[in-house]
């Protein structure tokens, strides 16, 4: 029923939680893993198939944007 | 090409070069194709049957003669039902169906092995069946969100497991530097359900551990089912439709890791708000409060990212049903979040525990968040799996209207009534120090809700029939060569 | 951030932080829980006040022990009160009504008469299944079993505007069998007495409990928090 050893305890395992995570985020920085991070941002794009800066999503039957990639069925 | 023909080869590290998996989109949509469409069906089935179940229950709410005499239909079953049939069913079925396929894209991979992925979902389609059975004919767990008879869990838990592994493998065959920021946030989604689901289940149901030790473990499972599963779900998903329907990249990288891992840190900490005033130790509830509070970092962070985003393209962004829908849930998201870090404050709780605006809540967050995205989410993916383009504008129109407005006054309308039930509850006559309002006089005054409630549920079943019915049509209409071919939105010539 | 083992590092000690503090903690601080009796004493058997005395020869603080010869509480549910609990689970009454009182100034609860002392852990360490509850529909239950009599329950489920009008709560007559009285022996004197205008055919059906609604009224009837625990004395 030692209180004051659960308490130490749980201050131990927090330290060293507290430790570990700040030995990891050091080690993801020296190892890159945070350089150039906004590049990620960009890996969501194709040039190909659905490049950046182009809508790929519309009403069916209704692109105000470019009538002609996407003309009215029966033309 | 060739390619590993056993899984253990695919599993070890150097079995494969890594050109030879590497995909174009459209080729990672064809081979998704089974799968995604498998799983939107069987979640569309889910939403209409737990549609039916929230009828029944919310117009019992008010007119109690209605299916009155039947056991099986009794209020108590068909809540649960709906419960079930809506976060098992459903919303784990649609999760299935969009995140792996988003996975999937940003992996850039040839998809393999998809034989795992369907038979873990057809048994736990087969378990969720078996427990929504169990629930109407009693054999029903008294815990909420575990209601499922103790005999189908395992069996659900398989199910998960083989789901799971799944999705980690193809994200070991990715075939890109970068982990874009919605990976992160399934990987930790598909992590975290089978430890919470584990936990639960061994420490209320089969092993049932001490007292309130149950209802601690209850509400972290709960809440953390909507936080650890739900909500990485939707936010990872909206994190990659708002930039790619738009076209443009998120507003800050950065801020995006750092929201990630605030939800990490804050969101399991935070459910055992549900418990405050009750039988458990007062240090318990400050922890979750305290997290409650701080959930705030991260939901102002993802709030900026994605209007920041969307900021300056709106006219754009509303000519695409998917953006109108995951937007409309990314509103949300910011709104319910920061209700609820209200809601865990001790006096604005006392208000609110045991009364509708809790009931409130949680459609604001199931439904206005994640299920709003989950409709984007299948309005994006559907036509790029089936080559095919939506049949009908006017029923996607009709579905976001209806379910827009319609969920939207059902929060209003809940959050009002419970409210006003909290404050009477509460009231306290100073001269007799009795209760001010007799409890049968409070009840009776949130009827009206009740029935307000009912009729914005009838709005939102209209828009989810409109929904059925352009999905099945989407399925069944013959794919006509050459000019009807033109699915929104993949590029031409694809 | 391109490392799978990072990011599974941090996602397992995200979780495994909130499972350790909420679940294991609790489980550690209240897994141990007896009954007790309304007041403990040291080691010596001289009462002390509250739950933990400290041990004069180590100065450690020690949960105090049950007093001799008297009854310790909560004592476990027993037979029909026990299989009618497994009624109420089935039944889904738990979605309406909460089983917990809290403390005098925080909501009404004692106001109401629900309750004349908060509710603690130790009420609840022979339940299986806790029900604690997080909606207040109908009225919390903790100590319902002191509020109204067998007969009142009894009516109250057939149909709940008997007792309560214009409640909402379902109707649970499927528990009962209505039955046309026996012509040769009479009315059974385990028919419950229902009043004309709900009655479904007064004078000749009668309303009989099956073994299920029995079971649960005879739940019901023992769900009562009246009796006292140490707790309660550090509390006021």
């Amino acid at each position: 029923m030692e209180f004051g050893g659960y308490i130490i305890l749980g201050a131990v395992f927090a330290g060293l939680l507290f430790l570990g995570a700040a030995a990891v985020l050091w080690w993801a920085y020296r190892d890159g893993q945070f350089n150039d991070l906004a590049a990620g941002s960009r890996t969501i794009f194709d040039e190909e198939e659905e490049p950046e800066g182009e809508q790929t999503d519309f009403f069916p039957k209704r692109d105000p944007e470019n009538p002609e990639k996407f003309p009215p069925r029966g033309e | 090409m060739s390619f590993p023909s056993t899984l253990t080869e695919a599993m070890s590290p150097t079995a494969e070069p890594k050109s030879d998996l590497w995909a174009k989109l459209s080729e990672v949509d064809r081979s998704m194709k089974v799968l995604g469409v498998f799983f939107v069906v069987c979640a569309l089935l889910w939403l209409m049957a737990g549609t039916v179940f929230a009828l029944v229950a919310s117009i019992k709410m008010h007119n109690v003669d209605f299916l009155g005499d039947s056991e099986a239909w009794t209020w108590g079953r068909v809540r649960s039902a709906h419960l079930n049939a809506m976060i098992y069913g459903w919303a784990f079925n649609v999760s299935f169906a969009v995140a792996p396929w988003i996975m999937a894209r940003l992996c850039r991979t040839r998809v393999r092995f998809t034989n795992i992925f369907l038979f873990g979902g057809i048994f736990w389609n087969i378990g969720v069946t078996i427990g929504i059975y169990g629930i109407l004919a009693g054999h029903k767990v008294g815990v909420e969100w575990l209601e499922f008879p103790a005999y189908v869990t395992p069996v659900l838990a398989l199910a998960f497991a083989f789901i799971g592994v799944w999705v980690i493998l193809l994200f070991r065959w990715r075939q890109t530097g970068h982990v874009y920021v919605s990976q992160w946030y399934f990987l930790a989604a598909f992590f975290w359900l089978p430890w919470l689901y584990a936990m639960a289940q061994i420490m209320i149901v089969h092993e049932p551990a001490r007292g309130v030790v149950q209802a601690l473990t209850n509400w972290w499972f709960a809440h953390n089912v909507l936080g650890l599963w739900l909500t990485p779900i939707a936010v990872g998903a909206a994190y990659y439709l708002i930039p790619k329907v738009l076209g443009r990249p998120i507003y800050s990288y950065y801020l995006s890791v750092i929201g990630f891992w605030a939800l990490a840190l804050f969101y399991n900490w935070a459910g055992v708000h549900h418990l405050i005033g009750g039988p458990v130790p007062a240090w318990v509830i400050s922890a979750g409060t305290v997290a409650s509070v701080m959930m705030v970092i991260p939901v102002i962070v993802v709030a900026i990212n994605h209007h920041m985003t969307v900021v300056g393209l709106h006219r754009e962004g509303w000519a695409s049903p998917t953006i109108r829908f995951v937007v409309f849930g990314a509103i949300n998201y910011t709104a319910v979040s920061l209700l609820g870090s209200a809601m865990a404050l001790r006096s604005v709780n006392e208000i609110t525990h045991f009364t509708h605006f809790t009931v409130s809540h949680s459609h604001h967050g199931v439904y206005s968040f994640f299920t709003m995205i989950m409709f984007g989410g299948i309005y994006y993916m559907l036509p790029r799996l089936l080559n095919r383009e939506w049949p009908s504008a006017m029923l996607i129109s009709l579905h976001w209207w209806t379910t827009a407005v319609g969920v939207t006054l059902m929060v209003i309308v809940l959050a009002i009534g419970g409210f006003i039930q909290g404050m009477q509850l509460n009231a306290i006559d100073p001269e007799t120090e009795t209760a001010a309002f007799e409890f049968l006089d409070v009840m009776r005054g949130t009827i009206p809700y009740m029935v307000m409630r009912s009729m914005t549920g009838v709005l939102i079943t209209i828009g989810h029939v409109a929904f059925f019915i352009n999905i099945v049509w989407m399925l069944f209409r013959r794919p006509a060569e050459g000019s009807d071919s033109r699915p929104t939105l993949l590029t031409p010539g694809s | 951030m391109r490392s799978l083992p990072l990011l599974f590092l941090g996602v397992f000690f995200t979780i495994a932080s909130s499972w350790v503090g909420i679940v294991l903690v609790s489980n550690i601080q209240l897994g141990g829980l007896e009954p007790a009796t309304p007041e403990l004493t040291d080691a010596e058997g001289n009462p002390i006040a509250g739950v933990f005395f400290e041990d004069p020869e180590t100065g450690e603080m020690r949960f105090g022990l049950n007093q001799e010869g008297v009854e310790a509480y909560p004592v476990p549910l027993v037979g029909a009160a026990r299989r009618g609990k497994l009624v109420y689970e089935q039944m889904g009454c738990l979605y309406c009504h909460s089983q917990q009182v809290r403390r005098q100034g925080f909501g009404s609860d004692y106001e109401r008469g629900w309750g004349e002392r908060q509710s603690v852990a130790r009420d609840y360490i022979h339940q299986e299944r806790v029900m604690l509850g997080t909606m207040r529909t109908g009225p919390d239950l903790s100590n319902v079993g002191l509020r109204y009599s067998e007969l009142w329950q009894h009516q109250h489920l057939f149909n709940p505007k008997i007792t309560s009008p214009d409640s909402i709560m379902p109707r649970y007559a499927f528990l009962y069998d209505v039955r046309e009285i026996s012509e040769s022996r009479g009315p059974s004197p385990n028919a419950i007495e229902i009043p004309e205008d709900f009655h479904p055919g007064p004078g000749e059906l009668e309303v009989i409990p099956t073994q299920r609604a029995r079971d649960l009224v005879t739940y019901l009837m023992n769900l009562r928090q009246d009796y006292d625990l140490p707790e309660m004395q550090r509390e006021q």
